[in-house]
């Protein structure tokens, strides 16, 4: 494999060859109630993807359709999720273990639930090498282990191999469970609200070593979160979900810069940003994400936007392209009027300090064409 | 760990003294005269004013509760009211084969409980509607009853197993006493024979007896594992790409086994000190028949001995359990180690 070439050695990404991890129109749903709606994105080599949006927009489940573990009562009722070209939705249990762990590996949101208590972490760490290389002998998979934990920031890993989850403290727990999701150099790693349970400075230590892992091994990352701090210190790309849909798709620069769906929009304002006034009050979004079960007819989010016109609980917004570059769209009917209102000024101050097309990133923005079709991947 | 200690042994000594107190009320309490059995319902007075002296029925209750628990911890359990034998020589030569029954009818219920839940609730639909129907069923099932009809098929009926002949075919000699367990002390000495038909005898009572305790492990070990088959670390174990089987069985099992050890203490003391009936239809030569006539006689020495022994064996089961507890829970470790 070679996921371990660095990301500055990979050929121009070009084409489609170049992704990771494909996610085409994928519907999923508990029972009969649709929580994932038509969702599609591309991941490249070594591209870091953000999927941001409140509780219960649908982004966890997205996170468990993709590697295949949904909780029993849900499934995958259409749409393809294509794992270095190779579709798993309708692979078999057993097919699917011998991706998993391998080629796509999952970081679970709580630290402190996410081990079993009552094994070492050596064991852990152990388990998913045996799992993958069965012949591996003891003593490789002891070096290698030592050699993962160091990779994380676990000091004295020789000896820590042998205590339980309950010796370490949560961020600890998080950096081995991140060390057992890159254990055999996966090309793509899910991590699903990673920080969440953690202090605000554990979070930007467990960031930090997530993001040089990610660099160094030219793993692509999808960061599903709530925190749009979090995706603008991490993340190149950003998909915005509300209520199971994808409404915003965009670099990470721009969507600070030209936010253009009115939900992004609020997302950004609730943020308390840096130059923003300390006396202002920060802005909340009126009224609850819809029930999965009463979707409003139109556009989901019409009930709770400020920007809503007669024609946004009535006929459902398509997709449209916002700026210059063909790599930046919103599912709003006022989209072009929305990034024009974009807090421009404030956002600039907050926008990561990276140029705006990273490693990975698409190569010098296509000119724009009249009769161009909004594309699912950008 | 001398905090950890301290707490357990104040734990076990404020147990006996209870159950001292209550196994020497109750039959105070209950109406009868032990006197008058011993003499005879046509003796006089002077006769049994004697015997009253004698057992020191006339001392002050308190006076001869101490001399009842003086007597059980120096070993000198007194003698029986009814026929006069020595209660330390009766329950020493019963006592064995009472645990015998209890420990190869609980290693029965566990490893029946432990296979039957880890299927059920692994396949959720009609198999673990099945096991959970029948471990509702076990619950309710008497032993005797139970007992009754497996005699009748396997041996009166099949003729494989023999029927209530107690722990040995009478023509056989009992290997030399080593640990009191037939079929421990026939293997440790070689005898092939005597073990295979000590076997034997014990497969039907124990299968009886363990009925009910195995339905409840099941029970209790199947809910125990569908609550970790829940826990967010099963998702990373899949995740890493191993199997459901081998998750469930590797790591949801070694989890919901730790609240199951716990009440399986509980368990093998019930089985230990509950074999009555099960003992009398299969003329098992244990403490239960000792005990019923005890009662029925109203043999002070025998049923208190009992009563109290009972809650030793209590105490030692769980004392052993939580030790076991320990070796399976390394959270517990730390804490004793730390405490």
């Amino acid at each position: 494999m070679s996921t371990l070439t660095p990301p500055a050695a990979l050929p121009a990404p070009t084409d489609t060859t170049d992704s990771v991890l494909e996610v085409e129109n994928l519907h999923v749903a508990y029972g009969s109630t649709q929580v994932v709606r038509d969702v599609s994105f591309r991941v490249r080599r070594a591209e870091k993807v953000g999927i941001v949006g409140e509780s219960g927009s649908g982004k966890s489940t997205l996170a468990l359709a993709i590697v295949g573990l949904l909780a029993s009562n849900g499934s995958v009722s259409s749409g393809a999720v294509r794992v270095l070209g190779r579709d798993t939705v309708g692979l078999s249990d057993r097919e699917f273990d011998r991706i998993r762990g391998r080629d796509l590996s999952l970081v679970f949101q709580d630290p402190l639930t996410s081990l079993d208590p009552v094994k070492t972490i050596g064991h852990q760490i152990a388990e998913v090498l045996k799992e993958h290389t069965p012949k591996i002998s003891r003593a490789r998979i002891r070096e290698r282990s030592i050699e993962l934990l160091n990779s994380v920031g676990v000091s004295d890993p020789a000896s820590r191999l042998n205590q339980y989850p309950h010796e370490y403290s949560g961020g600890m727990r998080q950096r081995v469970l991140i060390a057992i999701a890159i254990a055999n150099d996966p090309a793509v790693l899910i991590a699903d609200e990673p920080t969440t349970a953690l202090d605000v400075t554990t979070q930007a230590q467990v960031l930090e070593v997530l993001d040089s892992l990610v660099d160094r091994l030219g793993i692509s990352v999808v960061l599903i979160t709530h925190d749009l701090g979090v995706v603008s210190e991490f993340c190149d790309r950003v998909l915005v979900m509300y209520a199971g849909r994808v409404v915003e798709s965009s670099p990470a620069a721009s969507l600070f810069a030209h936010a253009s769906h009115p939900y992004s929009l609020a997302l950004l304002d609730s943020l308390p940003l840096p130059g923003r006034s300390r006396s202002e009050p920060l802005a909340w979004i009126p009224g609850a994400p819809p029930a999965m079960t009463d979707l409003p007819t139109g556009c989901s989010f019409s009930p709770r936007c400020t920007w809503a016109v007669d024609a946004c609980s009535v006929v459902a917004p398509p997709k449209i392209m916002v700026g210059a570059a063909d790599d930046h769209w919103s599912e709003c009917h006022r989209a072009e009027e929305v990034a024009a209102a974009a807090p421009v000024a404030e956002a600039a101050s907050a926008a990561p300090p990276e140029s705006p097309a990273p490693a990975g990133d698409p190569a010098p923005p296509a000119t724009p064409t009249d009769d161009r079709t909004p594309d699912a991947s950008h | 760990m001398p905090t950890y200690i301290l707490r357990q042994v104040l734990g076990v000594l404020q147990t006996l003294l209870l159950s001292s107190i209550i196994s020497f009320a109750v039959l105070r309490l209950l109406p009868g005269d032990p006197a008058r059995l011993i003499v005879g319902p046509l003796a006089g007075q002077a006769a049994l004013d004697a015997v009253r002296e004698q057992l020191g029925l006339n001392d002050p209750v308190i006076v001869q509760y101490f001399d009842y628990v003086g007597g059980f911890l120096t070993g000198n359990w007194g003698y029986s009211y009814s026929n006069g034998a020595d209660v330390t020589a009766v329950l020493a030569a019963r006592l064995p084969a009472t645990i015998e029954l209890a420990l190869y009818a609980f290693l029965f219920a566990l490893v029946v409980a432990i296979v039957v839940a880890t299927i059920a609730s692994y396949r959720r639909g009609i198999v673990g509607a099945l096991a959970k129907f029948f471990s509702l069923i076990g619950l309710g099932t008497p032993p005797f009853w139970l007992a009754l009809v497996l005699l009748l098929v396997f041996s009166v009926n099949l003729k494989v197993l023999p029927g209530p002949s107690g722990r040995l075919t009478s023509f056989l000699q009992p290997p030399p006493t080593i640990t009191g367990l037939y079929t421990v002390d026939a293997l440790l000495s070689g005898n092939v024979v005597a073990f295979s038909d000590a076997l034997a005898h014990l497969v039907l009572p124990a299968i009886a007896l363990a009925v009910i305790p195995c339905a409840f492990l099941t029970r209790l070990l199947t809910a125990n594992l569908e609550d970790a088959a829940r826990g967010a670390f099963v998702t990373v174990v899949r995740s890493k790409g191993v199997s459901r089987w081998s998750t469930h069985t590797r790591h949801v099992l070694h989890n919901a086994l730790l609240p199951t050890v716990s009440s399986s203490g509980v368990v093998l003391a019930a089985l230990i000190t509950g074999s009555v009936l099960v003992e009398e239809i299969f003329d098992w030569p244990g403490v239960g028949q000792v005990l019923v006539q005890g009662i029925q006689r109203q043999d002070f020495a025998v049923v208190q001995t009992f009563i109290l022994l009972s809650a030793v064996i209590y105490v030692l089961v769980n004392l052993l359990v939580d030790v076991v507890v320990g070796f399976v829970d390394p959270r517990l470790r730390l804490q004793r180690a730390g405490s």
